[in-house]
């Protein structure tokens, strides 16, 4: 029993941690008035950039710093399209997810696919920390993880700093609640958009280089199924709020690797496994069904800013 | 003439140039990725849209679902609904379908009356589901519709992998469903192409709902909701009523589009009708929010978009076995169009504010 507990309480963080750092990068975003739809495509660029980095130059360090570089690209495209040109919000980041979409799977068959051979890395192994992963149960769990996975709930306690204990976090909320005020208080409002925006392109790059380089070791076109609108999703659950992020992207995560578990299991999952498949997208819907009426949206969220008004 | 008003040409005229400029940067793309200069894959792609019969056909025959889908998206959108759960009414449609066709005993004409209703009543259900959330909890819609495609995929999947498959001498290794009898397919209007009545049936749809949204009390309420949720409640309009009114209407509408896939086209039911030629990447569904867009949210708007997408997808197919292009660039080609239109919208309401 223990055995079990360890191996899907492992396997749950490991895939909580993209839609963790995916919807901390949608946390950046929201906060400051720009909601961002195209983390789906901002992943999957980061999906592709990494693994056709690694696969090149056999480096899990460059795959990533790829993954960081053209997530960013994508969040400035993103921040260009919905700040600069005050293009509707939604539309934007449906367009970028489309062309996310479109360019991933055109650069794996263009660049990387052969018709003989399925392209593969060696993936990010797990790092045993010295003295903690010798815990029982906490230990295999917590601390016998891939560097990405601590890096991502590091993340957690440094968003967290940054957006409620530091004045540029103060800034951001400024912006993101009521752009013109804080436009009259000298606060860069176009500048703090973008910052936000490009960090949440960014994580959602590191994010989708997640699928490939820690989990699976190849790429398939579309891999992310879906996984960015639940990180957006889970921004909405957690109230905007870094901790309560973490319990969602927890409790998704450790319902995946439960499923997962019973797909292995055999027995009538053989010929059902679709239902086991479809849980954690009922599962969204279920958990926005019972917290999305909580408040704490930012008041600007989805609203362009023009100086002096319109 | 109202149609030609200078407004609607100036518009017309900067999203001509709009998709233009978006080919252009999908043809330095494809050059770089394949080394296939554009104006040769160019070549291609307008060959296979329209160099023949065939090729006619295949656009039109492409159009007609992602015209079901678009219409979905622009009912929902005039709305202020983002209705992002195409695939899923497509796939319940397409349940909705073969189900009426093949267990109806009905004569030819009633029995695809029955199957477009079918089709219609599942992809309401499915739509409606996302529509009663927004309306009664405010759960947003964009997450709901999209788990809901997830949802219907899986439940389609293990339809045609279980109860439903078909027998072994007819689907060998496939994962369908048994083939619908001859009565329940669309009538094909040219012996040996696959074009079928479906694309009439979506002009048709365009147009009724055209009327319906700028001719009648209803579309004026929708459209009065959409533009302002607050002034239309204080003027006493019921708003969950006519929510969920629309998302009956744009989820059946979408729905459409799978029974022209499995009443039109594959003649079973298959989990992969959503997304076509074999890759589950890019599906009906995306292209159709693209000819939503394209089409300015406007029914009539839709039919030269969506013609326009058909044309992409049937030309994209021979750009890949005559020039070896990956069929995905007619994925970053539509992207493409659509990063292109929405930086460019900023142009067109330059233009309008004058």
């Amino acid at each position: 029993m223990i055995e079990v507990i360890e191996t899907v309480g492992a396997t749950g963080i490991r895939l909580a941690a993209p839609l963790l750092l995916a919807a901390l990068g949608e946390l950046f975003a929201e906060r400051s008035g720009v909601l961002n739809l195209g983390i789906e495509g901002m992943m999957l660029m980061g999906a592709i950039s990494g693994f056709w980095t690694t696969y090149i130059t056999r480096s899990l360090f460059l795959g990533v710093l790829a993954a960081v570089m053209v997530g960013g690209l994508m969040g400035l495209l993103m921040a260009f399209l919905s700040v600069s040109l005050r293009a509707n919000q939604i539309v934007a980041g449906l367009a970028l997810w489309i062309l996310g979409l479109g360019l991933s799977g055109f650069i794996y068959r263009a660049a990387i696919w052969g018709p003989y051979a399925y392209p593969t890395v060696s993936t990010f192994g797990a790092t045993a920390i010295p003295g903690l992963s010798g815990i029982p149960v906490l230990g295999p769990i917590l601390f016998n993880q891939s560097i990405l996975v601590y890096l991502s709930l590091i993340a957690v306690p440094i968003c967290f700093f940054l957006l409620f204990k530091t004045t540029w976090g103060l800034k951001v909320t400024a912006v993101g609640e009521n752009p013109g005020a804080a436009d009259t208080l000298g606060i860069k409002v176009f500048r703090t958009r973008y910052i936000c925006v490009i960090i949440g392109g960014i994580l959602a790059g590191v994010a989708g280089a997640f699928l490939p380089l820690v989990w699976m070791g190849s790429f398939n076109e579309n891999m992310t199924a879906g996984r960015g609108f639940i990180a957006f999703a889970l921004v909405i659950f957690g109230a905007w709020k870094p901790w309560r992020i973490l319990a969602g992207s927890l409790l998704f995560g450790c319902i995946d690797a439960i499923q997962m578990r019973l797909q292995a299991s055999g027995g009538i999952w053989i010929y059902s496994y679709q239902f086991l498949l479809m849980l954690p997208y009922i599962l969204t819907i279920v958990a926005l069904v019972f917290l999305s009426r909580r408040a704490g949206a930012p008041a600007a969220l989805t609203k362009p800013y023009v100086r002096g008004g319109e | 003439m109202r149609i030609f008003e200078k407004r609607i040409l100036w518009e017309i005229a900067i999203l001509v140039l709009l998709v233009f400029g978006a080919l252009a940067v999908g043809g330095l793309i494809i050059y770089i990725g394949t080394g296939v200069g554009p104006l040769t894959a160019y070549g291609w792609l307008v060959k296979g849209a329209f160099g023949n019969a065939n090729a006619v056909s295949e656009t039109l025959v492409h159009a007609c679902p992602i015209l079901f889908i678009a219409l979905g998206f622009v009912i929902a959108g005039r709305c202020n609904l983002w209705n992002i759960g195409g695939d899923g009414q497509l796939l319940m449609g397409g349940l909705g379908a073969f189900l009426a066709g093949y267990y109806l005993p009905l004569p030819a004409p009633l029995l695809l009356v029955a199957v477009l209703a079918s089709a219609f009543a599942f992809g309401a259900v499915w739509g409606v589901i996302a529509g009663f959330l927004k309306a009664k909890l405010k759960v947003n819609e964009i997450v709901t519709t999209i788990m809901l495609n997830f949802i219907a995929f899986f439940i389609i999947d293990w339809l045609v992998l279980n109860p439903m498959r078909g027998p072994m001498e007819i689907v060998g290794a496939q994962s369908m469903s048994d083939l619908l009898p001859q009565s329940a397919w669309l009538p094909r209007l040219i012996g040996g192409y696959r074009l079928h009545v479906g694309i009439f049936v979506a002009i048709a749809v365009a147009i009724l709902a055209y009327i319906l949204l700028w001719r009648t009390p209803f579309g004026y309420r929708v459209r009065a909701i959409g533009y302002s949720p607050k002034a239309a409640e204080y003027s006493g309009m019921n708003i969950t009523r006519n929510l969920m009114l629309v998302m009956v209407l744009a989820g059946g509408i979408s729905a459409l589009a799978g029974a022209a896939e499995v009443s039109g086209i594959h003649h079973a039911l298959r989990s992969d009708i959503a997304a076509r030629g074999g890759y589950a990447s890019v599906s009906y569904m995306a292209t159709g929010i693209i000819a939503g867009m394209l089409g300015r949210l406007h029914p009539l708007g839709v039919i030269p978009s969506s013609i326009f997408f058909g044309a992409l997808i049937s030309g994209g197919d021979v750009m890949r076995y005559l020039g070896g292009i990956p069929y995905t660039a007619v994925f970053v080609l539509q992207g493409l169009v659509f990063v292109f239109i929405v930086a460019g919208e900023i142009l067109i309401r330059m233009k309008v504010r004058r």
